[in-house]
């Protein structure tokens, strides 16, 4: 696993994701989604990855194929489907707004692989406790509820009830295994809480063991990130790199503003994959072995 | 199951297709009735204060006319049961000027998102097209203003309330 502080990996993702969140710059959003899938490869493995990617091109397929439906703007049409407009760009824009999408997805989910619920309680620990511990927690509850629902499914599945039933009853068997689970998370969160308390959650100068130091890696990453972060939120308030999909394409003009902050971006981007390259390496020879 | 899910989103989605170009189809012309005027006109993005706010695309492209006029004033024939969006909507298929407009399928009325590529709010938040007949702006939908005949439409863009009174 990374190595480095949660608070850098946190300030790190966060510049991110909010950047690829308010770009639609093909370029950008091309260097975005590449370094996500390849940090996500790094951490999670190619199988992952290829199930990963696989929904993601569906959902940009999906999106591709509904914008022009609700935009018949722009000046190159394609065809014409009765009085429906099917133009280029609207197409190329539900093809940027679904990349967009999907890197953010891949970036949130490698949100999750990096920071557990130790790392999000050891950011969050010093200064407000309570949120650490309530988002700790029910972060946590997530796929403790996923993995109980699916014994639930299972073992409604191996009393051969799903079999006799139709569609519908299919629906009921689901819910009813969705109200055992409610019924059994409110048994759990009980026994939580009693237990949170017996270890001293609730007393007062309770605090938690800090394993993590700032170490000189971490404080340069932290620079870094800021730097580069700032400097992009800079270019985008001040417009120099907008990009308009309607009437027709934007052209784009090669100037210093322009190659400064795309090469900043894709400088930021592959920070934490520079610290990885070797993982990524291994991840691709592991299946010659 | 999965396999039942995702036939259910394509039949949806087919039929979702199939109404939006069915919804649109034209209806055969009824007889002649007589002849109206119509002109589609942008002037006001041409002032100073209005010319600072156009959209970047617009200006790239080249799509705002230097005289504001996208239509010169044209003499039309009308048929029975002509709507001024109709008029709109034919001599736009004849001169070839795009129009998007979308379908209110509660009101029964369309509204027009934008003409020759310049569409609302691309000028200031308070912009979009506007129609008036014979010098008035009537207070209904245009496809709900019937034609008599010998009437004068002008379709202008406003930029601000009020700019075209």
């Amino acid at each position: 696993m990374i190595k480095q502080n949660p608070i850098t990996i946190l300030c790190y993702l966060f510049f991110v994701i909010f950047i690829t969140m308010f770009s639609t710059n093909p370029i950008m959003l091309g260097i975005s989604f590449m370094s996500a899938i390849l940090l996500y490869c790094s951490l999670q493995g190619l199988k992952k990855t290829a199930i990963k990617l696989g929904y993601s091109i569906v959902f940009v397929v999906i999106v591709m194929a509904i914008n022009p439906l609700f935009s018949k703007q722009g000046m190159n049409v394609l065809f014409y489907i009765g009085e429906l407009v099917v133009t280029l760009e609207a197409i190329s824009y539900g093809i940027a707004i679904g990349v967009m999408f999907s890197s953010v997805m891949i970036w949130f989910s490698i949100i999750n692989v990096l920071l557990d619920s130790d790392k999000i309680s050891y950011i969050f620990s010093k200064y407000t406790p309570k949120i650490g511990t309530i988002l700790s927690v029910s972060l946590g509850l997530f796929p403790k509820y996923i993995a109980q629902y699916k014994k639930i499914d299972n073992n409604l599945k191996g009393l051969g009830l799903y079999e006799k039933v139709n569609f519908l009853g299919k629906i009921r068997l689901k819910l009813h295994a969705m109200s055992t689970l409610i019924t059994w998370s409110i048994e759990g969160t009980l026994t939580l809480s009693d237990s949170m308390s017996a270890r001293g959650y609730d007393l007062k100068g309770k605090r938690v063991f800090l394993r993590y130091k700032f170490n000189l890696s971490d404080i340069v990453m932290l620079l870094l990130t800021l730097a580069c972060g700032i400097t992009l939120l800079v270019f985008m308030g001040i417009g120099s790199i907008n990009y308009y999909y309607y009437p027709t394409f934007n052209k784009i003009v090669w100037d210093s503003n322009v190659w400064i902050y795309f090469v900043t971006f894709a400088f930021m981007n592959v920070m934490l994959l520079i610290n990885e390259w070797g993982r990524i390496k291994w991840q691709f020879t592991i299946s010659r072995i | 199951m999965k396999k039942r899910v995702c036939c259910i989103i394509l039949f949806l989605f087919i039929i979702a297709s199939s109404i939006f170009a069915l919804a649109g189809c034209d209806k055969p012309l009824g007889e002649k009735i007589g002849e109206v005027t119509i002109a589609i006109e942008c002037k006001t993005i041409l002032e100073n204060d209005n010319w600072d706010k156009v959209e970047q695309g617009l200006i790239d492209n080249n799509i705002i006319p230097k005289d504001g006029i996208i239509l010169k004033e044209t003499i039309t024939a009308i048929y029975n049961g002509d709507t001024v969006f109709s008029v709109l909507k034919r001599v736009c298929k004849d001169k070839k000027i795009h129009l998007d407009s979308e379908a209110d399928p509660i009101m029964k009325t369309y509204y027009i998102k934008g003409i020759n590529h310049i569409y609302e709010l691309s000028v200031g938040e308070s912009s979009g097209w506007l129609y008036s007949v014979n010098g008035e702006m009537p207070n209904i939908a245009s496809s709900l203003y019937k034609l008599t005949g010998s009437e004068k439409i002008i379709f202008a863009y406003t930029c601000e309330v009020g700019d075209l009174a």
